[in-house]
């Protein structure tokens, strides 16, 4: 059992190798990094253009607002990395039939759909969120103390985890049904954009959503709070990483189901 | 001859979504929607021994492909049993698939960006083969197969007749007990076809691997199988020596084996 | 001999309109199966559109937050009510322009079967100006359908407003039409440039987002710096969604009108003649790749 997992481990790892360097082997690739990162920026341009034509809300300056935003951000794109292989599978290998093929070699389906791509170019989104989130904490003056990196890093593993989640999640849902999968979309790009909103006044619904149906907030708010003292209680702040495993492991049961449908039905 | 395969009464139907047709048909389709039960294997049992080389043939649409994506593993069926070494393959994948080899005509199973070596590197440590066992198997399969010359090259580059070759190699990497072929010739021009039986035929003498192959080719069936299967709506029709179906029919259609398998589909299609 | 010409200048023009008539057919035909398309999968088309709404309610929110309780309430440009009315007419009109390159084109580009369309007697710009349009229209048009109705059902404070006046709603209407024209010469000249591009889609996404922030669809332009309304109202993506927007809400003085309608046609104009230049120029190049 527990050398299964470490060959699973290992075929994933040399997937992403693969597809590394033939990524590298590839001209525009620094080309697409470079669109990427301008998404990004184009993505947070609003909320800075209209701090800076409106000014700040009471304590909510746009730093505050940057260092959470760029933590989903940072996590979205560190799974968008790594997990690219479910961002992908409904429409590059579900519609494709290359699903098949998978099902016929002895390792985990998951860590071969995962390792199934990989983009070079998709790390920009992550870099860029970690380099506006350590900004932003310099900003506002945290010091980079044992604690403070200590959740900061599990924040951003855990948002891995969830957005890893929402990824495996969409997949699962394709197999059943693969024209009514844009809405997965407000829980992918769309979901950070919550974070724009100043947490005292988001309306309860967005609040209470994306705290416990996708822990958004759990791996970005919470752990920002708790590292800079905005009076939330210090354990939320360690809350990132169970939250994230707890959602990885909900939605690959959908995808386990949706495997179970596909071997049914064949389609 | 010990028995590798072993199908009873393997029942399996599909749900189809039929559009309404005739006038506004495209905008009626909006709102209604109306499914239709296709029975793909209506109770299909046979086996086979090990190191048989067995043709599996029927019409387009006659549950070939979904008998071999049962036997592989792909699909579960609705009822019946399936045991492939002692094993029930939806039950068991992953032993399953170790022990077996699938090879598709019209899909790859290379990687399509990296060169063949590469690929073939992929898959020992996807199949978890050990380093002399793969030295010795890669480099056996390089030399019979002749494609020492085509390991650095991507898979997308390589012409069809190439890209089987390694293909072959790809699928038999892990010697596996059993291989199923898909369609393996289509396409493939008159050189490549016969290379490719001449390889299957000595690859079955030497080790002993069971093989299964549906096709539309007869003469793969003639330069290889001895047995022969149809299937036709969803059901076992023939099983036995190629020469049976000749004694049945070469009187009427003569000796040609395509004519004698066309005179056969009619007979079924007059059957129901 | 003077006959002779003429007869064929005739000929030509009788070949041309025959031309014509078939590519407004393939449109017509386009359309329709993607409207029904869209019509058949209802629950993709409530699915889209719910992302439209849920983008529209977070930036309503934003909005009003910053209304109520920003620093600066008083540099807000727009009122609120008008902002609403923005967002959600935004939101409409967004799915509506390319952001990408029409697939069935960029397919038909990776694949190299430009060069079969080539062997067709058609215009090639306006066959698939106009087929690019018109499949795109036909997929979203529920969408933006959808969107609007929630926008006009929300309670209070999140509705969409009324049009200012009876000749607001109509410069809104003209305006938007002559958008679908802004947006799809855009779209052609980006498919043009990606014609020559062998290795990837990056340069083209660029130009595609460039114009999309632009519009005012990631943040209302007046919101954008006082310094910069003047570069703002006269480039070219302001007439996306900016512009007709503002005819609705009324923050355009009724004066202007007909020089701002004016601009967006000069720029659909441009965007035209650049995208067959670009376009004539590249598939010379393939011409000559293919051999």
């Amino acid at each position: 059992m527990k050398s299964a997992v470490w060959r699973d481990a290992r075929v994933y790892l040399k997937y992403i190798r693969m597809h590394f360097l033939s990524g590298l082997e590839y001209k525009g690739w620094w080309m697409m990094a470079l669109q990427v990162l301008l998404v990004c920026v184009a993505d947070f341009l609003p909320s800075f253009l209209i701090f800076a034509r409106m000014g700040d809300i009471g304590a909510w300056t746009w730093e505050r607002i940057l260092l959470i935003y760029a933590l989903a951000v940072a996590s979205f794109g560190l799974a968008e990395s790594f997990c690219r292989g479910f961002d992908y599978f409904p429409w590059h290998m579900l519609r494709s039939g290359n699903f098949d093929r998978l099902l016929l070699r002895p390792r985990s389906l998951a860590v071969q759909v995962a390792g199934s791509f990989f983009h070079i170019h998709r790390l920009a989104r992550a870099a860029i969120g970690i380099f506006a989130a350590v900004w932003a904490l310099s900003r506002l003056g945290v010091p980079a103390t044992a604690f403070s990196v200590g959740v900061i890093g599990l924040a951003l593993l855990g948002g891995t985890l969830v957005y890893s989640g929402v990824f495996v999640l969409c997949s699962g849902i394709a197999f059943f049904t693969i024209k009514a999968l844009d809405w997965i979309y407000i829980l992918t790009n769309a979901s950070y954009q919550v974070t724009r909103i100043p947490i005292d006044y988001m309306p309860g619904l967005f609040r209470r959503a994306f705290t416990f149906l996708m822990p958004m907030l759990v791996i970005s708010y919470y752990p920002a709070a708790v590292v800079c003292g905005w009076g939330e209680p210090v354990a939320a702040g360690f809350l990132a990483l169970p939250a994230g495993a707890a959602f990885l492991g909900l939605s690959l049961l959908v995808w386990k189901l949706g495997v179970r449908h596909y071997q049914s039905t064949g389609s | 001859m010990a028995e590798q395969i072993r199908l009873t009464d393997i029942q399996k139907h599909f749900t189809v979504y039929e559009r309404p047709d005739g006038k506004w048909a495209l905008l009626r389709a909006a709102f209604s929607r109306k499914a239709r039960r296709v029975q793909a294997l209506d109770g299909v049992s046979f086996r086979i021994g090990e190191g048989e080389i067995v043709g599996c043939i029927g019409p387009n649409g006659a549950g070939k492909s979904t008998t071999v994506k049962v036997m592989s593993g792909i699909l579960t069926p609705d009822a019946g049993e399936c045991l492939i070494l002692g094993r029930t393959p939806w039950k068991e994948r992953i032993a399953h698939v170790s022990q077996i080899g699938v090879v598709f005509g019209q899909r790859s199973q290379l990687w399509w960006d990296v060169s063949v070596a590469d690929s073939f590197a992929l898959l020992k440590d996807v199949y978890a083969i050990p380093d002399g066992q793969f030295a010795r198997r890669s480099a056996e399969l390089i030399e019979t197969l002749d494609i020492g010359g085509l390991l650095k090259t991507p898979a997308r580059q390589l012409s069809l007749g190439q890209r089987m070759r390694c293909e072959l190699a790809a699928a038999l990497l892990h010697s596996p007990k059993i291989l199923f072929l898909d369609e393996p010739t289509i396409g493939l021009d008159a050189v490549a076809k016969l290379t490719l039986r001449a390889f299957l035929k000595e690859e079955n003498r030497r080790s002993g691997v069971t093989m299964l192959l549906t096709t539309h080719d007869m003469d793969d069936i003639e330069a290889l199988c001895r047995r022969v299967i149809v299937i036709g709506r969803g059901r076992l029709l023939y099983d036995g020596a190629i020469a049976g179906l000749r004694g049945k029919y070469a009187a009427r259609e003569g000796q040609d084996i395509d004519e004698i398998i066309a005179a056969m589909y009619r007979d079924m299609a007059l059957e129901s | 001999m003077g006959k002779g010409k003429g007869m064929g200048v005739a000929m030509d023009r009788t070949r041309k309109f025959s031309l014509f008539v078939c590519s407004a057919r393939a449109c017509i035909g386009l359309f329709r199966i993607r409207s029904i398309e869209s019509l058949q999968y209802r629950a993709a088309a409530l699915s889209s559109g719910s992302i439209s709404v849920f983008w529209a309610l977070i930036e309503i929110t934003v909005y009003t937050v910053f209304y109520r309780y920003a620093a600066h309430r008083e540099a807000a440009t727009l009122t609120l009510a008008q902002m609403v009315s923005y967002i959600w007419l935004g939101q409409t009109l967004v799915p509506l322009h390319p952001l990408s390159i029409d697939d069935e084109l960029l397919a038909k580009i990776n694949s190299g079967d430009v060069g079969v369309e080539l062997c067709r007697p058609l215009d090639l710009y306006f066959h698939w100006f106009a087929k690019s349009a018109a499949g795109r229209v036909g997929r979203f048009w529920w969408r933006a359908l959808i969107t609007l109705g929630i926008g006009l059902l929300m309670p209070g404070p999140l509705r969409l407003g009324a049009p200012v006046s009876a000749a607001g709603l109509i410069m809104f209407l003209v305006s938007v039409a002559s958008t679908f024209l802004l947006s799809a010469a855009y779209g052609m000249l980006v498919t043009a440039v990606r014609l020559g591009i062998t290795w990837g889609d990056g340069p083209t996404y660029m130009m595609m987002l460039v114009g999309g922030v632009l519009s005012g669809g990631y943040l209302p332009l007046p919101l954008w710096p006082d310094f910069m309304q003047g570069f703002l109202y006269v480039q070219p993506f302001a007439g996306y969604l900016d512009l007709p927007v503002r005819f609705y809400v009324g923050a355009i003085p009724p004066g202007r009108a007909a020089a701002t309608i004016a601009l967006q046609l000069g720029w659909t104009l441009l965007f035209v003649c650049a995208g067959r230049l670009v376009m004539r120029g590249r598939l010379r190049g393939v011409i000559i790749q293919g051999g």
